[in-house]
């Protein structure tokens, strides 16, 4: 079951409104901290529908961070050791904070690896052998689930 | 038509029937909370009907079978799941160790070649001052022993590692031969059409528990299973186990032989592969850099140092900073020791006056420069420490995905194979209900049986 839609809540009048980098940066990751702990409970739920709008949010975040420029932030972090314009309380903030989004990112790269294996093997076990070779034959074609599901056309093609 | 014995038979069927749903009911609400156990449900068919003329009549029901419920590709999957927890558990542990080594206390190698680049500063700003040339040898001492402290401590962590290695086998073994038990009472039970539910859910646990260790295949066959490790080296065959053994090899590090012989590189996955890839892998990479690092830094220093001139202003050609290193690196960071005690013999002076500062200047330059593999000694440094923290955290990761999809796995089998006392309890008032009308009949047959007997008295 897919849970209530929430907004993003990113601050945007604070993106808007010309706040520090630094706090600019600390309502992405949170944004993004929410977003990875909702697109995780999905994938575990086996939730698509879930997954796919916190894959969206995600990717709205992910524009944010180029737009705002916070990619380039955290690569400024990562040669001086420090984020420009924090606070001397705040960076310790944005650095916990910044982990925690890493990890979170590296534990749902896992957590989709381990369900990419185990539809590997279920597609295996359904299909046998011939599954695996119609997948190297036709992986080059990226509209072939579309137009399976078409119906008629989609038999024709496969035929 | 069915005269009033049969009718008593087909009721007397109902109520074993139910009696039989009743006991495995029983046996259910009993193991609600034992770990591993499937809940078993009753197999119920109509028993072979009678042909009277004309008709066809039943004869009641026959309970078949009582049915342990399995979902055998979940069961697959919790096991594939259980290898990677194992692997990563073992590899987390490994470098949680690893890291504390690099962990930029004190007594690093980090801060020990700061030091000494340090200590080279200042000398460079006195080069007569027997007290920083003394400061200079001291740091010098300290960044070769942080070395050696690093190394020892590589070494030392890859012999548990080995000890663990001899463990999980003696394990494995055990495991094996419990198996394999199991698969022979499995065998004989079911060859005689009777239920083997617990001794198969034991098996699966002890499955689950050699998932944990080694890798393992399980193929699926009537009555009983055959175990391979992925690579395909048996581990049971029915009723068979195959054992494992260790022998050291030339380096004294544990490899483990099956009967197809040495089978330590395959082994990937599970507590023992994770062991394996830290101690065969992991650890010879991080010390293979370290004595390269250390042969590189030795090397530099040493190039410097017998280029110039001491206190007493002597050439020092031949007179090195740190014991020359052995060829080709290997085991330098272990063995890396300062080859002179006299804090005159430091070549600071490029000239050969005692107030020339030139060579100190030079010694003091290699910190910035890349003489390790293109890198600065420092920066080389960072990158095997980075690694290490890398390399946990992506193992942390790993470990973290796999508890979180096992707890989910788990959920399912729960949700499947487990006990719900709620549809326990709905399902005993079913049987009871119908072993009540299967009275109800014999009641009802024998007060006809009664009348008809009266009727021939009387």
């Amino acid at each position: 079951m897919t849970e209530p839609t929430q907004p993003l809540e990113v601050p945007t009048e604070v993106v808007q409104t010309g706040a520090s980098q630094c706090a600019q940066a600390h309502a992405v990751l949170v944004a993004f901290e929410r977003s990875l702990l909702k697109s995780q409970k999905a994938l575990l739920a086996g939730d698509v529908a879930g997954l796919e709008e916190a894959t969206a949010e995600q990717a709205r975040l992910g524009r944010w961070f180029a737009e705002l420029g916070i990619a380039r932030l955290t690569g400024e972090r990562s040669g001086s050791g420090r984020w420009p314009e924090a606070p001397p309380g705040a960076a310790g903030s944005l650095r916990e904070i910044e982990e925690r989004v890493l990890r979170l990112g590296q534990v749902q790269a896992a957590i989709l690896k381990r369900i990419d294996r185990s539809t590997r093997a279920l597609v295996h076990m359904v299909t046998g052998p011939a599954g695996a070779y119609d997948r190297c034959g036709r992986s080059v074609d990226p509209g072939s689930a579309a137009r399976i599901s078409e119906g008629k056309r989609g038999r024709m093609w496969r035929d | 038509m069915a005269g009033l014995n049969a009718s008593l038979a087909t009721a007397l069927s109902g109520l074993m029937a139910d009696q039989g749903a009743i006991g495995a009911t029983a046996n259910n609400v009993s193991n609600s909370n034992t770990p591993g156990y499937s809940r078993e449900v009753p197999v119920l068919v109509t028993s072979d009907p009678v042909v009277v003329g004309p008709l066809t009549l039943g004869t009641g029901v026959t309970l078949k079978t009582i049915q342990s419920v399995r979902d055998p590709i979940l069961e697959s999957r919790i096991q594939q799941e259980t290898q990677d927890q194992g692997q990563y558990s073992a590899m987390v542990d490994a470098l949680e160790q690893l890291q504390v080594s690099f962990s930029g206390n004190a007594g690093d190698i980090g801060t020990a070649i700061s030091k000494f680049f340090d200590s080279v500063n200042q000398l460079s700003t006195s080069p007569a001052d027997l007290s920083l040339r003394q400061n200079m040898l001291t740091a010098a001492g300290n960044l070769a022993s942080a070395f050696n402290t690093t190394a020892g401590r590589l070494n030392a962590q890859r012999t548990n590692i080995d000890a663990s290695v001899q463990q999980s086998v003696g394990q494995i073994n055990q495991l094996t031969r419990q198996i394999a038990q199991l698969n022979g009472q499995i065998t004989n039970l079911e060859s005689v059409g009777e239920d083997a539910g617990t001794f198969r859910d034991e098996r699966t646990q002890l499955i689950d528990q050699l998932s944990s260790l080694v890798d393992v295949a399980v193929i699926p066959s009537d009555n009983t299973l055959t175990l391979t490790t992925a690579s395909g080296t048996a581990l049971v065959a029915g009723q068979q186990s195959f054992q494992l053994s260790t022998a050291p090899d030339a380096s004294g590090l544990q490899h483990i032989d099956s009967q197809s012989g040495d089978i330590t590189t395959s082994i990937v996955s599970g507590q023992l592969g994770g062991l394996l890839q830290i101690r065969d892998q992991q650890i010879p990479g991080i010390v293979s850099q370290l004595d390269t690092l250390a042969s590189s830094l030795a090397n530099a220093v040493n190039a410097v140092q017998t280029s110039g001139f001491d206190l007493n202003g002597n050439a020092t050609t031949g007179v090195s900073l740190f014991t020359p290193p052995p060829a080709g690196g290997t085991g330098a960071a272990a063995s890396l020791s300062v080859a002179i005690t006299d804090p005159a013999q430091i070549a600071a002076s490029s000239d050969g006056s005692a107030g020339n500062n030139g060579n100190a200047e030079a010694l003091y330059a290699l910190r910035n420069q890349s003489c390790v593999q293109g890198e600065t000694p420092s920066g080389y440094y960072s990158n095997i420490v980075f690694q290490v923290g890398n390399a946990a955290s992506n193992a942390q990761a790993e470990q973290s995905a796999s508890s979180l999809v096992l707890q989910q796995l788990n959920n399912q089998r729960s949700s499947i194979s487990g006990v719900s006392l709620d549809e326990e309890a709905a399902n005993l008032v079913r049987y009871q209900q119908a072993y009540a009308a299967s009275a109800q009949i014999i009641s009802t047959i024998n007060s006809m049986m009664q009348t008809v007997i009266n009727m021939k008295s009387s």
